[in-house]
């Protein structure tokens, strides 16, 4: 009801106002002799900034000045509705750029201040006159422009990415765990992933045929190694983009698709920042301006360690994983003249993963195994935008270093150095050049030392019977040449990658000729078809470092865990095994895709892709001291659909339904065809999120997804050893049989207090919300004779709060 | 929170939890299994009678090439009953030095060496293959829960690794063994009454045969002869070790085995066993082992004892109180249900050497009310 009366009193103004009728302004100064009577006239100045964490100024905003009865408490709301009826004066301005008004020959005395701005919630503040220092108005965002993003479309970009999420509207979405880069999990083309792992796997590939760029250079990993998060803290995201194949010329060496996140530039207009704190870990981040830039930096670290130490207080002694992770990202964003920009930047990541005996023994390691790895990142950026010209330089250094220890120490320390150049110039007003080069070369250094028995102290060299120090290098260099030519609504895109490895001492050259075509075919209709090549190096590594990490068929609870290869193979490729020398070949994919894209009633967008993709197979020469073998790698070919119905920017609601149907192969030298691991025929997200009244949004994830082929497990085979019996399993050919659909729902609930200078939000994330567990992973009797249980995630409920200042 | 988030909450929460999963211990039998192949010499062949060693009536289970030799499978069901050889069915196949890979492809193609028979095998040298030897893969024969052969000649990998794998397809139940087999094969159907083993055997005396293989057989071996000393070749032929077990129930020592095979319980009682072996015995078992002097790039020999392990499988009443995931560490106490209704549990004892010597020991259990 009062809602009602606010609004009508606001129409009332606001029509008063358009209709151009004037309202009284204050009586003209009286004579002198009245004057003492008079109230006496001031000038009342002030600013508008938006509430929260942004304290942004608002321009534009109408500051209107009524008069208010004796008595009203100065800085508190006006709730009383405004009476159009009682109102004797009003005087009104309009904030300037900075937020700034400034009235005059207002009377002095109580006011009622009255502010109305487009995308802010009207404001009605009692005020006094005279007022020092200067008034300060917050206004509150609407809320349904509460996770507005701002999309600056500059102009036409070379090989734009299939999906672009805004890094602040991904964090709200139900089921990514507030991650941006874990909500494009969600996107079609890409598979699910068991059990939430971080994996990323595009139209079928592996996870490793993903490329993951941060910045404009590769990083490591996307997921920390217990794929809890990303490694950019998500306040630190300024976007993310996918192209689940068919990515640009200035990319290459993946045979799949690309994901690449930019991290986001500090504001300059004030010291801002963002604390969050959940189950899982804490972060925090600060921006600031900087003379004539600005700084934006942020870390994070996870506390889960101590959460399982805590409940082994309790419960005593678990011997269960503890992961540590942590990382950071600073950048320092500075305009050096016009048109020239240098970002500096220093990121980094780093994970623990302890496993440790039930029962550790004094003076031996108590740990199983102990796993550790670690980057850190330096880059530097020089964008020159000087009208027809772009230019970027971008030199980048990167220190990785990993650590395995068991009853063996594996360590991998690496100095990677990465350089980026990109010149674009719009030689005609149809035609834009574009050329660049980009260039990994990875320097590494690996150590390994094998204890003489088990339970030997690995740090003592009389009982170590192998410690043996290699080191490498390898390097691939790209140079790439596209122009992009338009003729009225038709835009073509021919390119050429030359691709040089230098790999496992062997030197490959490979050109990558790749064409896309769109077509403004209607005004809300874009067609385009994309064929390109994407050639890639293919080593033969030294071997598998983490097949004892954890045992792939490792005894739990009295029985056997058939955890699904995929579960375990992308653990760390670095630290598996290093190239064998002169063990490399290079091999291409080939991908073509074509699509629509149509821009539909309501804000929605639709999007369709047929997509093939071919990885060639070719022939690798494993050398060893006295003999070489040869090894085929294998052919994979993968076609299918992607559907995407997206209404990205709505002000009330935004999300999406993606669909991806997929065929995904696999054939290994002349066998016969078998289902690639991700081969998930159908795939459906729904994904909505909705803002509510007071400041609430609600949002939902809903997934229905085929389930991943099967290694089927037939029975059991046992073996004697010097010990005792063992068994393995006897496996079916893979694709004999599928795991079941998976369907599951999520919610989740945000609620976000704006106070003056800071916003508080919380929320309440709901996983499996009508608790369905699925499958992950199978539990077998130990002799694999019969399966007597399936793990499957519950429904689990999850709180955070976040505070923007 | 994600479902990554979840996924590790749950494996930390539901340890620390201590969720409970309806799996049947690794120790207990459930369902009628195959839980041992014993093996031994049934006849001598001519090569080195003298490896028979101190006088004993354990079996010898280490084979030389042109010795008679049996597998023999000990399959179980739920209430302790062991099957009779006449009830089961078997067919065994050499694999070599190989690891038994009866699928070798990802398309699950067999292998055709496991195709043909061993007795089949005739020189070839377009495919470069010899006469039979112990390095064939092939199909040696058929029989039932008892399957002799003759070992045949020792080829050149098998002179160097001198542990031959073995591969036994067991069928009970009247579910044939060429049924089963051909489920494995084909890989398209359940294994329902059905065991596949793969059983490694030692061949040797290894040092005797060494010199067999290089003197003899003009095999070019790792380890030189001359670099074989004199006293090592008198190393007897493994036996299947023979344990006494002391049962003791509720703390009290309630008889030896062999001496006693049956004892009484009552329910919630404890067993406990305790394995010993003579020493007599066991320093004839003595063996030596070669290693290589990287500096000197010679081979030096040590002697080495046996290691001796024994694992449990109990039916209906008694159950193991060990943790039962590793099966080393299994110590052999164990508890009688206490809701337990009259009748016979039965604990089998399967104990084994380094050099693959198995043996069962079977220690029934009468529930008294």
């Amino acid at each position: 009801m009062r809602r009602a009366r606010w609004v009508g009193a606001c129409c009332g103004l606001l029509t008063v106002l358009v209709s151009g009728v004037a309202w009284p302004a204050p009586p003209a100064p009286p004579s002198p002799d009245a004057q003492r009577a008079a109230p006496e006239r001031v000038t009342v100045e002030g600013r508008v900034l938006e509430a929260g964490g942004a304290r942004a100024p608002v321009s534009g905003a109408v500051v209107m000045l009524v008069d208010a009865p004796a008595g009203v408490r100065p800085g508190k709301p006006a709730r009383d509705p405004l009476d159009p009826e009682a109102v004797t004066w009003m005087l009104r301005a309009e904030t300037d750029a900075d937020g700034l008004f400034s009235i005059a020959e207002v009377p002095s005395g109580s006011l009622r201040v009255v502010i109305v701005a487009g995308g802010y919630e009207r404001l009605e503040v009692w005020a006094q006159a005279p007022s020092k220092p200067s008034l300060e108005l917050f206004v509150e965002p609407e809320q349904d422009g509460a996770y507005r993003t701002e999309v600056a479309v500059t102009r036409e970009r070379l090989a734009p990415p299939d999906h672009n999420l805004s890094g602040e509207q991904a964090r709200h979405y139900a089921g990514s765990g507030d991650d941006p880069l874990l909500a494009t999990l969600n996107l079609p083309g890409v598979a699910r992933t068991p059990g939430g792992f971080g994996l990323l796997s595009l139209r079928g590939g592996n996870p490793t045929d993903t490329g993951f760029y941060l910045d404009g250079h590769p990083i490591p990993r996307a997921f920390h190694v217990v794929p809890i998060a990303s490694v950019i803290s998500p306040p630190m995201t300024d976007r993310v983009e996918l192209s689940a194949g068919n990515y640009g010329p200035g990319y290459g060496s993946f045979s799949g698709g690309m994901v690449h996140v930019f991290s986001r530039a500090g504001r300059r207009e004030g010291v801002h920042g963002q604390a969050h704190v959940d189950l899982f870990d804490l972060g925090l981040t600060t921006e600031a301006p900087v003379g004539p830039g600005a700084m934006h930096f942020g870390f994070r670290r996870s506390h889960i360690d101590a959460v399982v130490r805590g409940a082994e207080g309790v419960i005593g002694q678990t011997g269960i994983l503890l992961p540590t992770y942590w990382d950071y990202l600073g950048r320092l964003d500075i305009p050096v003249r016009p048109n020239h920009e240098l970002t500096l930047r220093a990121l980094g990541a780093g994970d623990r993963l302890r496993a440790r005996g039930p029962d550790p023994v004094p003076g031996q390691t108590p740990n199983l195994f102990d796993y550790g790895a670690s980057f850190h990142r330096f880059d530097l950026d020089y964008r020159v935008d000087d009208g027809d010209w772009r230019v970027l330089v971008s030199p980048s250094i990167r220190l990785d270093s990993a650590r395995f220890q068991q009853d063996f120490v594996i360590r991998r320390d690496a100095t990677v150095l990465s350089g980026r150049v990109e010149v674009e110039n719009d030689l005609q007003e149809w035609l834009t050049l574009h050329l660049g080069t980009d260039l990994v070369y990875d320097r590494w250094r690996r150590r390994e030392r094998v204890a003489a028995e088990i339970g030997a102290d690995i740090s003592d060299a009389d009982q170590v019977t192998v410690d043996e120090s290699r080191t490498g290098q390898q390097a691939r260099f790209g140079m790439w040449i596209a122009t992009t030519a338009r003729y009225r609504n038709w835009s073509f895109v021919p390119s050429l990658r030359l691709n040089l490895f230098a790999y496992a001492g062997r030197q490959l050259v490979r050109f990558d000729p790749r064409f896309e075509v769109h077509a403004q075919v209607h005004p809300k209709l874009e067609w385009f078809a994309k064929i390109g090549m994407f050639s890639i190096p293919v080593v033969a590594s030294t071997g598998g470092a983490s097949a004892n990490l954890v045992t792939p068929n490792g005894s739990f609870q009295g029985g056997v865990a058939d955890i699904p290869p995929y579960l375990l193979a992308y653990f760390d490729p670095q630290i598996e095994g290093e190239p064998r020398d002169r063990s490399a070949a290079a091999t291409s994919a080939v991908q073509a895709s074509t699509g629509v894209v149509a821009q539909l009633g309501w804000d929605l967008d639709l999007r369709g892709t047929l997509f093939w993709r071919e990885v060639v197979p070719t022939t690798i020469n494993i050398v060893f001291p006295t003999t070489t073998f040869e090894q085929r790698t294998a052919r994979q070919r993968s076609m299918g659909l992607e559907l995407m119905l997206r209404r990205a920017l709505g002000p009330k609601l935004d999300g999406w339904i993606g669909y991806t149907l997929l065929w995904a192969r696999v054939q290994r030298d002349g066998q016969d065809w078998i289902p690639a691991q991700f081969d998930q025929r159908h795939s459906l997200v729904l994904l909505l999120s909705a803002a509510l009244p007071r400041n609430f949004r609600f949002g939902g994830r809903f997934r229905l997804v085929s389930g991943n082929p099967e290694n089927t497990v037939l029975g059991g085979e046992a073996s004697n050893s010097i010990v005792g019996w063992f068994y393995r399993p006897i496996r079916g050919v893979r694709g004999t049989t599928y795991q079941p659909a998976f369907h599951q729902l999520d919610l989740r609930i945000d609620k976000r207090w704006v106070l003056r200078r800071t916003s508080v939000t919380a929320y309440l994330d709901v996983q499996n919300v009508y608790n369905r567990q699925y499958p992950e992973v199978s539990l077998y009797t130990r002799d694999w004779s019969q399966r007597a249980s399936l793990i499957g995630l519950p429904i689990y409920p999850s709180l955070g709060v976040q505070v923007d200042f | 929170m994600t479902s990554a988030r979840v996924a590790a909450a749950l494996a930390i929460f539901c340890v620390a939890l201590g969720c409970e999963f309806q799996i049947p211990a690794a120790t207990y039998i459930h369902q009628t299994a195959l839980i041992s192949v014993q093996a031994e010499v049934v006849e001598l062949g001519p090569l080195n009678p003298a490896r028979v060693g101190l006088p004993s009536d354990a079996p010898i289970a280490e084979p030389m090439p042109h010795d008679r030799f049996s597998f023999e499978a000990v399959v179980v069901d739920p209430d302790g009953n062991q099957l009779p050889a006449s009830e089961i069915e078997s067919i065994w196949f050499q694999c070599g030095v190989f690891g038994c890979e009866i699928n070798g492809n990802l398309d699950g193609a067999p292998l055709p060496q496991y195709q043909r028979r061993c007795d089949e095998i005739e020189p070839d040298e377009s495919i470069e293959q010899g006469p039979l030897s112990m390095d064939d893969r092939c199909r040696i024969g058929e029989g039932d829960g008892r399957f002799e052969f003759v070992v045949p000649e020792l080829g050149p990998m098998m002179a160097d690794n001198r542990v031959a794998n073995y591969y036994g397809v067991i069928a009970w139940n009247g579910r044939s063994a060429e049924d089963c087999w051909d489920a494995r094969v084909a890989l398209d159907g359940l294994f329902d009454n059905c065991g596949f083993i793969i059983r490694s055997v030692k061949v040797g005396p290894s040092w005797w045969m060494l010199a067999y293989a290089s003197e003899v057989l003009g095999i070019e071996t790792q380890i030189p002869v001359w670099q074989i000393p004199f006293a090592v070749y008198g190393q007897a032929a493994n036996r299947t070790p023979s344990p006494t077990v002391e049962v003791r129930i509720d703390g009290a020592i309630a008889g030896s085995y062999p001496d006693v095979a049956s004892f009484s319980v009552a329910p919630g009682s404890t067993i406990a066993l305790e394995v010993s072996y003579d020493e007599y015995e066991q320093f004839g078992q003595t063996y030596f082992r070669a290693n290589l002097d990287a500096e000197n790039q010679k081979f030096w020999f040590e002697p080495a004892v046996e290691l001796l392990v024994a694992v449990p499988h109990t039916t209906n009443a008694i159950h193991s109180t060990a943790d039962i995931d590793a099966d080393l560490l299994v110590p052999l106490d164990f508890v009688v249900d206490e809701l337990a209704k009259p009748g016979r549990s039965t604990i089998f004892l399967v104990h084994n050497d380094d050099r693959y010597g198995e043996g069962v020991v079977r220690l029934d259990f009468e529930v008294q009310p």
